[in-house]
């Protein structure tokens, strides 16, 4: 250990860094103020659907990987500042500290520091969410401190590697960068032809593998997650992805130990000189000769090359290959040498061309038939995730366990290797891929490996397909399940305590019904019900309510996030859901109702008054009546009364103002309603109330007759139509 | 006791034998007196101590001192007998110059004027 | 002992030592003058383990200087572009020293810095030069070396502080038989200071001799005789120069005092008196028998 550790020097380097060190960790430390802000608001009030959301991987990760990159390279760049100055670098060169002990002590110095403010920050972040009790995947959080730690070591590893081979800052920044994130970039642009070169069957490959899975090496592939969040799931960062770290883990620690073995090898009058490493000088080179010539190889493989613009794009890569080499070297004579080297970047663009097709080659040779196949598992749609969408781009719980479910029935299985079959040859045929259904299914083989494709399937074979997996039993008990374990409630209009009550019941009540309600229950989202088209408002049936209980929780590193319906098909939770509210705005809304009777009697001024009333639920309207300003019904003649104006909506108030509330789901209407009068009146209420009033039926069914009704379309599900205009 | 001129011409070297040379003929430090140390005389004159080493070993090879270990130098018994032996040789070269300047016509005058001019005034007295 | 053998360094094309040979015995107090660019730098900085030789080797009591902590522990180097931690002090810079340093004295460093009369606490950054100077030279001699490299040093020292430095370099030469090597572009400065000096110009050294032995085995006469005569006269005496005005000449001879002495009065001259030489003298004369001009080997800088 002491060939590589030196303790004075380590704490001396660790001295070295205390100021920078403690600076950085407060800084990233403060981002947990608005952490916490914004969790002291969300657990005291009752905030918009998405704040039952558990946060995922890219929105934990983002503080840190930021902290990561800029205390990595600040930190080395400080550590290493005196390699940079001939007097300097004299000075720490003439230590009794060997070459290697100066290396890994400095690396521990910088690691440690690093690792105190992520450990602080972390530590602080997790707590926040378990003294609130809000929504958070622990797991999850772990796996991405974990995935930042190691983030941490490449960044370090990068930079001391940069200074150890360059003695100027400019070159110092210039070769981290390209240290960093050039060989990740090279396989990403790799995944670009192969998926450009293979439909989207074989670019499986690429997005599953090490080319462009955005989980491996996460910290020199930040685009990774902006692409997760253009590309709708296709491509998704998994932070608790072990292989993943794994690799990520070993590429860092060969970069460390390579920035070893130049620093052991650096002289020291070469600090102040940009770059004496005739390997980066040519690997800078090449870099800048590389991308006009896959440009070309781009077009060549999506057949638009044509001579011209192959000449064009050849000639100007040579000319910035040999620029750069004359501006550098400020050497004629080197740029001629280095000429001949120009073929390294051609034989690296060819690459490009190659290997897509030979991967291609050799994945089309893989035969998955019913012998070679064990089973498989149905990871996801083309929409996302099977057949199940969760809130905000997460999975269901359903669909977590779906994933996990290995098929092995016969038929399903035949479907599945005649599909592959067909894709294979599609390739091979280079024929167009037509329509049908896109599945990314994971194949589990019988000598051992499993692989990941996306496969066409036929409608039919869809269907059958959908059917089989049906008959599944797990499959179906995953698709009727209510998630288990530690959960989180959002329940619009309750705050979270009664949120909690509420699911408890539910929960409950759930457990005790037949499959065919829990699948209707459980697949309702925002307002549609499987199988049910058009609701009539006053029908009492599942239609009327829609209110949501949102569900979110994790299962291991991954987070669901999902909607139940509460309604009539849940009696309890909703007589629940019906009191509470009605306990809360019982009261005020009844108020409203008389104020707004009132107005239509006694009538208003103009220009100062303001309500709306609907009926049904939010996002179903089947009523609804507003009047802003001037005494809009009665167009010109602003003489009548609003009662003698729109008689009918005065009746309908009327009824609504001298019902009661419901106590009783079977017999309820939810009534939402706002008002607001300004200067005389001087009343005026700040947010609309939902309240749910019990009508008699003859009152029901008469304002069921009322003309009002005609001025909504019913058809149109959502829509408000001005009823003045109608 | 001792002063070393380092704007002289004369190597330093040269000027510690003759200052040592000096302090014993002058009586400064008797027979058997202990010579300071190259400790002492490094810091004080601020000489290089390796130039002093040399020079006291110079001036024990010369039979002027001795070293006892651990103890320090002396000067030894006959040290002074020594020094008034090369002295004496001294004269007599002293007595081939005179005759020299006389046969190129010096005055006997000038020459006494000078004896009675370093015998008075300058110069270091010798002790009996 | 510092041992060089057949030591070379090169930087790119520019050749700063040419396969240099030199031994320093322990003890010894080892001064080098040069043109700049002649290597004295360069070879402080090979010695000290900065720079890794091109060719050849040098070593420290028979060991490898490069890269070797055990070596390098007993060695301190004072270059003559200081380095210090931003807005540090001298205890700071203690601070570093002693985590690396192991022989490193805080009674030392305490003694020096009051007797520089040197706030240990103030930034060196606002230090004059001089005082800079004077804090890498506190910090070095606190490390209780064995071999203590001076490059430069002392020029920028006042000559109270001079003599200062020097008596504490002498105070360890005779404690610890520490070895010293100073390079310094006064030749005055290191004939009061050091007992062996050697004359670096374009990479090799040119000239090395014991002090002791340049001054007194080099001097100058200043004989007259009656009549004709020319140098031949003189056969048997090495001069490195004879210069005649008149009837006088003036000759710088090479040998013994006496010996010469003797022999020139045996020769009956009618003037004959012995002058000693500075030791720019000593150099101009010996280089000009080597065969090189003072101008181009020497800068001397007015003191």
């Amino acid at each position: 250990m002491n060939k590589i550790f030196h303790k004075g020097y380590f704490s001396e380097m660790f001295r070295q860094l205390k100021v920078i060190g403690i600076v950085a960790a407060i800084i990233l430390m403060a981002s947990n103020f608005t952490t916490a802000v914004s969790a002291l608001m969300s657990f005291a009030s009752e905030t918009g659907v998405l704040a039952n959301r558990i946060p995922g991987g890219f929105e934990l990760a983002m503080p840190m990987m930021m902290y990561v990159y800029l205390s990595g390279l600040v930190f080395t760049f400080v550590a290493y500042n005196w390699l940079n100055r001939r007097a300097y670098s004299d000075f720490y060169h003439a230590l009794p500290v060997t070459r290697k002990q100066m290396y890994y002590s400095t690396f521990l110095a910088i690691i440690i520091w690093m690792a105190i403010g992520l450990t602080a920050y972390s530590i602080v972040h997790s707590l926040i969410y378990l003294i609130f009790d809000l929504p958070f995947n622990y797991l999850l959080f772990f796996c991405v401190y974990v995935n930042m730690l190691i983030g941490a070591i490449e960044v370090v590893g990068a930079v001391s590697l940069a200074c150890a081979i360059s003695g100027t800052r400019f070159v110092n920044l210039f070769a981290s960068i390209v240290i960093l994130f050039v060989p990740r970039f090279l396989l990403s642009v790799m995944s670009v032809f192969i998926e450009t070169d293979a439909p989207y069957m074989l670019s499986s490959i690429a997005s599953y593998s090490l080319f462009f899975d955005p989980s491996y090496n996460i910290i020199a592939t930040p685009y990774g997650s902006i692409v997760q969040m253009i590309s709708n799931g296709a491509y998704t960062v998994n932070y608790a992805k072990i292989p993943a770290m794994i690799w990520s883990l070993c590429w860092s620690v060969l970069l460390v130990f390579l920035g070893g073995i130049a620093f052991n090898k650096r002289a020291s009058e070469t600090a102040g000189i940009p770059t004496k490493s005739k390997l980066f000088q040519t690997v800078v080179r090449t870099a800048i000769g590389l991308p006009l010539l896959l440009l070309l190889m781009y077009l060549i493989v999506n057949e638009e090359a044509t001579l011209v613009a192959g000449v064009f794009l050849v000639l100007f890569s040579f000319i910035f290959y040999c620029l750069y080499e004359l501006i550098s070297t400020k050497s004629p004579k080197k740029m001629v040498k280095a000429m001949p080297l120009y073929f390294v970047c051609v034989g690296i663009a060819l690459l490009y061309l190659v290997i897509p097709k030979l991967i291609i080659k050799a994945e089309s040779t893989v035969k998955v038939d019913e012998n070679r196949t064990k089973g498989f598992y149905v990871l996801k749609t083309e929409n996302g995730f099977f057949s199940e969408f969760g809130l905000g781009g997460d999975q269901t719980y359903s669909s977590i366990k779906k994933e996990k479910i290995r098929i092995t029935d016969d038929k399903a299985i035949e479907i599945l290797c005649k599909a592959y079959d067909r894709n294979v040859s599609m390739i091979n045929k280079n024929s167009d891929t037509g329509s049908g259904m896109w599945l990314t299914v994971k194949i589990d083989r019988t000598n051992g490996t499993d692989i990941v494709r996306n496969i066409l399937f036929s409608e039919s074979e869809y269907n059958t397909l959908s059917q089989l997996l049906e008959k599944n039993e797990d499959y179906y008990k995953a698709g009727i399940a209510f998630p288990p374990g530690h959960k989180y409630f959002f329940v619009n209009g309750l705050t979270r305590q009664e949120a909690r009550k509420l699911a408890a019941v539910y929960e409950e009540e759930f457990a005790s019904l037949d499959d065919a309600k829990k699948l209707m229950l459980k697949s309702n989202m925002s307002g549609y019900i499987f199988g049910i088209d058009s609701v009539d408002p006053f029908e009492v049936s599942t239609g009327r309510f829609n209110m949501t209980l949102q569900v979110s929780g994790c299962v291991g590193a991954k987070n669901f996030n999902e909607s139940f319906a509460i309604n009539n098909f849940t009696p309890k939770s909703l007589k629940m859901y019906i009191d509470i509210i009605n306990q809360r705005n019982g009261d005020e809304g009844l108020k409203m109702l008389d104020e707004l009777k009132a107005w239509f009697e006694t009538g208003g001024d103009n220009g100062s008054s303001e309500y709306y009333v609907d009926i049904g639920n939010v996002t179903n309207v089947y009523f609804y009546d507003t009047n802003y300003g001037v005494n809009s019904f009665s167009g010109n003649n602003s003489k009548l009364l609003p009662k003698d104006a729109d008689p009918e909506v005065y009746e309908m108030i009327k009824m609504l103002a001298n019902a009661e509330l419901s106590d009783d789901p079977e017999n309820a209407l939810q009534v939402t309603v706002y008002v607001s009068w300004h200067k005389e009146k001087n009343i005026s209420y700040s947010s609309e109330k939902v309240i749910y009033l019990k009508l008699s039926d003859e009152d029901l069914s008469r304002i069921r007759d009322l003309d009002v009704l005609r001025r909504v379309n019913f058809d149109k599900v959502g829509d408000y139509t001005d009823p003045v205009l109608d | 006791m001792f002063a070393i001129d380092k704007l002289s011409r004369t190597p330093i070297y040269e000027q510690l034998i003759d200052q040592f040379e000096l302090c014993i003929l002058s009586g400064d430090i008797g027979p058997e007196g202990q010579l300071p140390s190259v400790r002492y005389l490094s810091q004080t004159l601020s000489v290089n101590p390796n130039t002093l080493q040399r020079a006291y070993a110079e001036i024990e090879r010369r039979g002027l001192c001795y070293t006892v270990p651990g103890n320090g130098r002396y000067i030894a018994k006959d040290a002074l007998i020594k020094l008034r032996e090369a002295a004496e040789s001294k004269t007599s070269e002293f007595e081939e110059l005179v005759s020299e300047l006389k046969g190129k016509g010096v005055k006997m005058e000038t020459l006494v004027g000078i004896v009675n001019r370093v015998y008075s005034g300058e110069g270091k007295v010798i002790a009996e | 002992m510092i041992t060089a053998k057949d030591l070379t360094k090169k930087f790119d094309s520019f050749t700063a030592l040419n396969a240099l040979n030199c031994k320093i015995p322990e003890g010894c107090i080892y001064g080098m003058v040069g043109s700049n660019g002649a290597g004295k730098s360069t070879l402080l900085r090979l010695v000290s383990g900065i720079y890794k030789a091109d060719g050849g080797s040098v070593e420290i009591d028979g060991e490898n200087v490069y890269d070797n902590p055990k070596i390098k522990g007993r060695l301190v180097f004072v270059p003559d572009e200081l380095y210090f931690l931003p807005r540090a002090s001298l205890l700071r810079m203690a601070k570093l020293y002693s985590s690396i340093y192991e022989r490193f004295s805080y009674d030392r460093f305490k003694e020096l810095t009051a007797a520089f009369r040197l706030d240990p606490n103030a930034n060196i950054g606002t230090f004059s030069k001089g005082m800079k100077r004077q804090a890498a030279t506190i910090l070095a001699l606190s490390c209780k070396a064995d071999y203590i490299l001076f490059d430069e040093t002392f020029d920028g020292l006042d000559p109270v502080m001079r003599n200062l430095v020097k008596n504490l370099l002498y105070n360890d030469v005779m404690e610890r038989n520490a070895t010293a090597v100073i390079t310094s572009h006064s030749l005055r400065e290191l004939e009061d200071t050091c007992d062996q000096l050697s004359l670096l110009h374009k990479g090799g050294i040119i000239f090395e001799s014991d002090i002791g032995n340049l001054k007194t085995s080099l001097f100058k006469v200043q004989v007259a005789f009656e009549g004709e005569y020319d140098r031949s006269r003189f056969e048997g005496i090495e001069m490195l120069s004879f210069v005649k005005h008149g009837s006088v000449a003036s000759i710088i001879i090479r040998g013994d005092r006496e010996e010469t002495t003797a022999k020139i009065k045996a020769m009956q001259p009618i003037l004959f008196e012995i002058l000693p030489l500075s030791l720019e003298e000593v150099f101009v004369y010996e280089m000009g028998a080597l065969g090189y001009e003072f101008s181009d080997v020497l800068k001397q800088e007015v003191e």
